[in-house]
C-alpha cells in the first residue's frame, strides 16, 4: 500500500482530531479526591437558601487499624450554605483540601422543613449534575439532615453505607419504601402519581461511659465538646408522602406496606396474625411472593379502582400450642391473613386520601385506561381521589410449616 | 476467505556468488602471517573457489599449513603407507572429532593393510588408489571422494577427517564428527506434564534425527543448505513432500540462498532473514524446542527450519493464534485443553490491559468505579507520593529489572532474587508508601500472567507496547485503551508470515480453523491440517467409527470359565 504525502497527511489529521477532539481529557488522581458518601439538603439560614451537608469518606481511615487503618471516624461532614446547591457545593472547595467527587455518592437525604417547602428547585441541580448517578436512595428525614449525616452507625465505617445497604434491605419487612432518584423525578412530574420517600430518623446510642471516653478517643460525629457527649445513630422509620413536591405527611410502617402491597413491590415481610381456635397467641407468616394489580373501572358511570392482591405465605412461628397444620386450621389462617393485607391496603388507602396524595398511581391507571375521562378528571385528581371509591379483594395462600408441624410447647 | 499468493517473495536468486574479495582490515588476524612469494588472493576463503587438489601431496599439505592447517587446532599427520607405496596424511580439527575412530579405523586400517602387503601372505591391496583404499581398507561408515580444495577444508571444519594420498588429485572425506555434546535433555523453556521429555539440542544431525524419529515417513524431506560466507553453517529445511506446499519450500531456498553474512550464529538470524517483515514488535514465525511440536506441525503443512548450533526450531508460516497452542494441548482431553486455552488468552489479556485498565479507571474515570471499591482504592493510595502512572513505571521497570537479572543469574541465586525482589518490591515498597499494595498486586498478576505462553516471545511484545499503552491510558482513558488497541490491531492486519495472513484463523477463516485456536474440538474432529499454509493434502484424518460396542466383561469371564471347566 502507498499513501502519498496528502493522504498520509490527511490521516494523520484525522487521528489527531480523533485523540483530541472527544473532551475525555482530563486527568484526576484518585487519591487526591474526596469522595462524598452522602450528601444532606436542609433549609439555609437567611441570606442563603440551602445548606448543604457534605458526609466524605477519608479512604486512609476505612480500613481496619489492624490493616493500616486509624481508628478515628472515616467520614468527615461539612456544612455549606449558599444561594444555590451548586453555589453551595462549590463555597465547600473553600474548606476542602481535595476537590469533592459526586459519583460516588450513596443517598441524598432531606430535610423535612425543606421538604414541606417544595424541593424540586433544589432537585435540580441533583438531577442535572453529571457527577451524581441518578441511582443514588431518596431518603427524607424527620427533622434537619445535617444531624442525620453527623450520625454513626456501630456496623459501618461509612455511615452513608449503613444507610444504603439498609434501604437495599428495606425488604425484608416491607415497611420502608426503597426509591432511588430516578424513580423519585419521574413519579414527580408523572401525571397521577405522587411520589414518596423512605423516612430516617435519628435515635441516640445508649452510652456508657466508656474507657473509650475518657482517653479521649473521639469517635463522636454529633455535639462536639462536652464529656459525655451523646452519639447518634439512625434507622429508617415511615414513609414521607409528597403532593407535587411538597411533602404532605407521614405513612406508618403498616399503612407504607399497604401502598407497596398495591404497587405490587412487597417483595417479603411478616405478617401477625391471631391464632385461629380456642388457644390465644399470636402466629407470624412471612410472605414469600406477592402480587397487586391495579384496575379502575366504570360501574354506572362511577370511577372505581378494583385493587387486587395475591400472596403466598409460610407459617415461621406460632406462639399458641394448638396444631395449626389442619387444613381447617390452614383455611382459617389465610382468612386472616387476607384480611390482615386488606386491612393495612384500606389504612393506606385512608390515610393517602386524607393528605389528598395519591402515592399509589390510580390516576395513572385511570390515565392509562380511560385517557377521555382523564382529561376531566386530571386537573382536579387530588380531590377526585379523596373520594375515590377502592375495591380491596385479597388471595391469600399458606404453603408450608418450616421444620416442625407441632408447635413447641410443653406437655 | 481467500488469500492471495505471496507478494512479497523476493526476487529469484540465479546463483549463489561469491562475495567480491575485500582487503583484509586489522581485526581479521585469523590467517597466519604470510610469506611475500604468496598472493592476496588466499586472503579470503571466497578466493579458493574453485582449486583443486594437487596430486603431489607436499605441494597439498603446503598449502594446507599455510591455510587452515595453521590455526594450532588443526592436526595434519603424515604417513608412509609402505616401504615403497605412496605417502598419505590425515587433516583433521583436534575436538571436531573422535580420534579414537581416527586412530584405530583410518590410521590403524591403514597399518593393517600395509603389514599384509609387506608379509606377502595375502595379495596386499594396492595403497596407491584411493577407491582400493576406500573399498577395503577403511573401516568408516560416512565417506566421500572429493577433488575440490575448498571441499577439503569445508569437510575438515566440520569435524569430518580428510585422508590426502600422495599422487592423487582425489581425497577421501571420513566422516569422523565427535565432538562433546549435550546430551537430549527436557526441553528449558517447554515443559510438559505429559508430553515427552526430549529436546533439541545443539547439534543438527541429532536434532534431525529427533524429528525424524517423531515422522518415520519417507516423504519427510531434509534439506541441508550451507549459509554464510566466511563461515558456512548448516542450515536444515524439513517438510513433508506431498503436504507441504511447495511454494513454501522454495521460499525458503531462495531467501536463504540470498543470506550474504558472514556468519549465522543463531536460529534467529535465520528467522530473520526468513520471515517478511521486520518492522514489526510481533514474532512472526513460532521457535520451539521441542521435536514433538516441530513434527507436530510439520504434518500440518508448515516448514521447519533447523539450525546447527542451536536448540530451537523455526516454523513457517506462523499466525498469531499459534503462539496460543502448546504441546501439552495435545496429551490431554479436550474439555481440559480447551479451559487451559481460554485461562492462557485470559492471561495475555492480563498482560497487556489489566495495569492501563487500572490506570485509566483511577486516573481517567474515578467515576465508573463502585464506590467500595473506589474508597479502597483511595484508602490504599493515601499517602503514596507519586500519581499512580509513575507508580505503575515504578512498578514495570523494577519488575523488569528483576526479570533480567533472574535471567542472568546462576540457578542457585534464582531464590535470593526472589527473596530480595519480593521483600523489597512487594512489602517494603508498600510499607514505605512508595507504592500502593494494589498496585503490587496488578503488576505481580501481569508479571505471572506474561510467563503462561509456551513461546515467550508474544509476552515479550506485550511487555514492550505496555509503556505506551499506559501513558495513552493516563492521558486519554478508556478511549485512548481502545484507540491503542485498534492501532495494534491494524498493525497485525497489515502482517504477513511467508504471505499468509497474520491474523489468519480470525480473519480469514478456513474451514476447521476455530476447531483449534481458541478451543480445541476432540481429536477426532480435528481433521484438517492447518489450512492457511496450503497444503497439497488438507486431510489428516477419517472420520473415526469405532468398530464394536465393548462386550460385557463379566460374560466373557463366565465363558472363559466354562471352557476351562470344560477343558478339565
Amino acid at each position: 500500500m502507498t499513501l502519498t504525502s496528502r493522504t498520509a497527511r490527511l490521516a494523520a489529521l484525522i487521528l489527531l482530531l480523533l485523540v483530541f477532539t472527544f473532551g475525555c481529557w482530563n486527568r484526576v488522581e484518585l487519591s487526591r479526591l474526596g469522595l462524598l458518601a452522602a450528601v444532606g439538603l436542609d433549609k439555609g439560614q437567611p441570606p442563603d437558601a440551602v445548606r448543604l451537608t457534605l458526609q466524605l469518606i477519608r479512604a486512609g481511615e476505612v480500613k481496619p487499624p489492624a490493616m493500616g487503618g486509624g481508628s478515628s471516624p472515616a467520614v468527615w461532614i461539612l456544612s455549606v450554605g449558599g444561594s444555590t446547591v451548586f453555589d453551595a457545593a462549590r463555597r465547600a472547595a473553600l474548606q476542602s483540601s481535595r476537590e469533592i467527587r459526586w459519583s460516588q455518592a450513596y443517598t441524598v437525604v432531606i430535610g423535612e422543613e425543606m421538604a414541606r417547602d417544595g424541593i424540586a428547585p433544589f432537585l435540580d441541580f441533583i438531577n442535572r449534575y453529571r457527577e451524581l448517578r441518578d441511582l443514588i436512595w431518596v431518603l427524607v428525614t424527620k427533622g434537619e439532615a445535617e444531624p442525620v449525616l453527623k450520625a454513626e452507625h456501630e456496623l459501618e465505617k461509612i455511615p452513608a453505607k449503613a444507610m444504603d445497604s439498609m434501604v437495599k434491605a428495606s425488604y425484608a419487612t416491607s415497611f420502608v419504601p426503597a426509591v432511588r432518584l430516578h424513580d423519585f423525578c419521574l413519579a414527580l412530574s408523572a401525571e397521577g402519581q405522587e411520589p414518596f420517600a423512605p423516612g430516617i430518623e435519628v435515635i441516640p446510642l445508649e452510652e456508657t461511659p466508656s474507657a473509650e471516653d475518657t482517653e479521649g478517643g473521639d469517635r463522636s460525629g454529633v455535639g462536639s465538646g462536652g464529656q459525655g457527649k451523646q452519639r447518634f445513630t439512625f434507622r429508617l422509620r415511615d414513609t414521607a408522602v409528597f403532593l407535587g413536591d411538597r411533602m404532605v405527611g407521614w405513612m406508618d410502617d403498616r399503612e407504607t406496606r399497604g401502598l407497596l402491597w398495591v404497587r405490587g413491590e412487597v417483595k417479603n415481610g411478616i405478617i401477625v396474625v391471631r391464632s385461629p381456635g380456642s388457644e390465644a397467641g399470636d402466629v407470624s407468616l412471612e410472605i414469600i411472593r406477592a402480587h397487586g394489580k391495579v384496575t379502575p373501572q366504570l360501574k354506572e358511570g362511577r370511577l372505581v379502582v378494583r385493587v387486587e392482591i395475591t400472596e403466598e405465605g409460610n407459617l415461621e412461628e406460632q406462639l399458641s400450642s394448638g396444631d395449626l397444620t389442619k387444613p381447617e386450621m390452614f383455611s382459617q389462617l389465610e382468612a386472616a391473613q387476607s384480611q390482615a393485607i386488606a386491612a393495612e391496603i384500606q389504612a393506606s388507602v385512608d390515610k393517602a386520601k386524607e393528605l389528598g396524595a395519591d402515592v399509589f398511581g390510580f390516576g395513572a391507571a385511570v390515565h392509562r385506561r380511560y385517557p377521555q375521562l382523564w382529561k376531566e378528571l386530571g386537573t382536579r385528581w387530588s380531590d377526585e381521589f379523596r373520594a375515590l371509591p377502592v375495591e380491596v379483594s385479597v388471595k391469600a395462600k399458606l404453603s408450608r410449616f418450616g421444620l416442625t408441624t407441632t408447635a413447641t410447647w410443653p406437655r | 476467505m481467500r488469500w492471495k499468493k505471496p507478494k512479497s517473495l523476493p526476487e529469484p536468486i540465479k546463483t549463489v556468488t561469491p562475495r567480491p574479495a575485500r582487503p583484509l582490515l586489522p581485526g581479521d588476524s585469523v590467517w597466519p602471517e604470510k610469506s611475500s612469494s604468496e598472493t592476496s588472493e588466499e586472503l579470503t576463503p571466497s578466493s579458493r573457489f574453485g582449486q583443486e587438489i594437487p596430486a603431489k601431496l607436499d605441494e597439498a599439505v603446503r598449502r594446507l599449513k599455510s591455510g587452515i592447517a595453521a590455526s594450532s587446532d588443526v592436526i595434519v599427520r603424515e604417513l608412509v603407507l609402505s616401504d615403497e607405496g605412496p605417502r598419505a596424511a590425515v587433516v583433521f580439527v583436534d575436538g571436531l572429532v573422535d580420534k579414537k575412530r581416527i586412530d584405530e579405523y583410518i590410521i590403524g586400517a591403514l597399518r593393517q593393510a600395509d603389514r599384509y602387503g609387506l608379509s606377502g601372505a595375502k595379495p596386499g591391496v594396492d595403497l596407491s588408489s584411493v577407491t582400493a583404499i576406500l573399498e577395503r581398507v577403511l573401516s568408516v561408515s560416512e565417506t566421500k571422494e572429493i577433488n575440490q580444495f575448498s571441499e577439503v577444508e569445508a569437510g575438515v571444519l566440520t569435524g569430518d577427517t580428510v585422508l590426502l594420498l600422495d599422487g592423487s588429485s582425489t581425497a577421501l572425506d571420513l566422516g569422523t564428527k565427535g565432538w562433546d555434546k549435550r546430551s537430549v535433555s527436557e526441553p528449558q523453556t517447554e515443559r510438559t506434564i505429559r508430553g515427552p521429555r526430549e529436546g533439541f539440542v545443539e547439534t543438527l544431525s541429532t536434532n534431525v534425527a529427533l524429528v525424524r524419529r517423531e515422522i518415520a515417513s519417507p516423504d519427510l524431506r531434509v534439506e541441508y543448505i550451507k549459509v554464510g560466507v566466511r563461515a558456512k553453517r548448516t542450515v536444515a529445511l524439513m517438510y513433508m513432500k506431498g503436504i507441504t506446499n511447495p511454494a513454501i519450500v522454495e521460499t525458503a531456498r531462495k531467501r536463504l540462498a540470498a543470506i550474504d553474512v558472514d556468519a549465522i550464529l543463531s536460529d534467529y538470524a535465520v528467522e530473520y532473514y526468513l520471515q517478511d517483515h521486520f518492522l514489526t514488535p510481533f514474532p512472526l514465525a513460532r521457535s520451539t524446542e521441542r521435536p514433538d511440536f516441530t513434527a507436530r506441525e510439520v504434518l500440518n503443512g508448515k516448514l521447519a527450519i533447523l539450525t546447527d548450533g542451536s536448540p530451537f526450531s523455526v516454523l513457517f508460516p506462523t499466525v498469531l493464534t499459534d503462539f496460543f497452542r502448546t504441546t501439552d494441548d495435545y496429551t490431554g482431553s479436550y474439555t481440559v485443553v480447551t479451559l487451559t486455552r481460554f485461562v492462557r488468552l485470559l492471561a495475555n489479556f492480563i498482560t497487556f490491559f489489566l495495569a492501563p485498565g487500572y490506570i485509566a479507571l483511577i486516573d481517567v474515570h474515578p467515576d465508573l468505579l463502585p464506590t467500595d471499591l473506589a474508597v479502597s482504592i483511595a484508602g490504599s493510595r493515601e499517602g503514596v507520593p507519586f500519581p499512580a502512572i509513575i507508580e505503575v513505571f515504578l512498578m514495570v521497570i523494577a519488575f523488569e529489572i528483576l526479570r533480567e537479572g533472574t535471567v542472568r543469574l546462576p540457578g542457585m541465586m534464582g531464590q535470593t532474587i526472589g527473596i530480595v525482589g519480593g521483600l523489597v518490591i512487594g512489602q517494603a515498597a508498600v510499607q514505605a508508601k512508595i507504592v500502593s499494595d494494589i498496585m503490587v498486586i496488578i503488576i505481580a498478576l501481569t508479571a505471572i500472567a506474561s510467563f503462561t505462553n509456551a513461546d515467550y516471545q508474544i509476552a515479550a511484545t506485550w511487555r514492550l507496547l505496555l509503556p505506551f499503552l499506559l501513558v495513552v491510558a493516563a492521558l486519554f482513558g478508556i478511549y485512548g485503551i481502545a484507540l491503542f488497541a485498534l492501532l495494534i490491531i491494524a498493525h497485525i492486519t497489515s502482517l504477513t508470515s511467508f504471505g499468509v495472513p497474520y491474523t489468519a484463523t480470525v480473519s480469514p477463516v478456513y474451514p476447521g480453523g476455530y476447531l483449534d485456536n481458541f478451543i480445541q474440538a476432540p481429536l477426532g474432529m480435528l481433521r484438517t491440517r492447518l489450512l492457511f499454509t496450503r497444503p497439497l493434502d488438507k486431510k489428516k484424518q477419517k472420520p473415526y467409527r469405532q468398530p464394536m460396542e465393548h462386550p460385557d466383561l463379566a460374560a466373557a469371564q463366565k465363558r472363559a470359565e466354562r471352557r476351562r471347566g470344560d477343558g478339565q
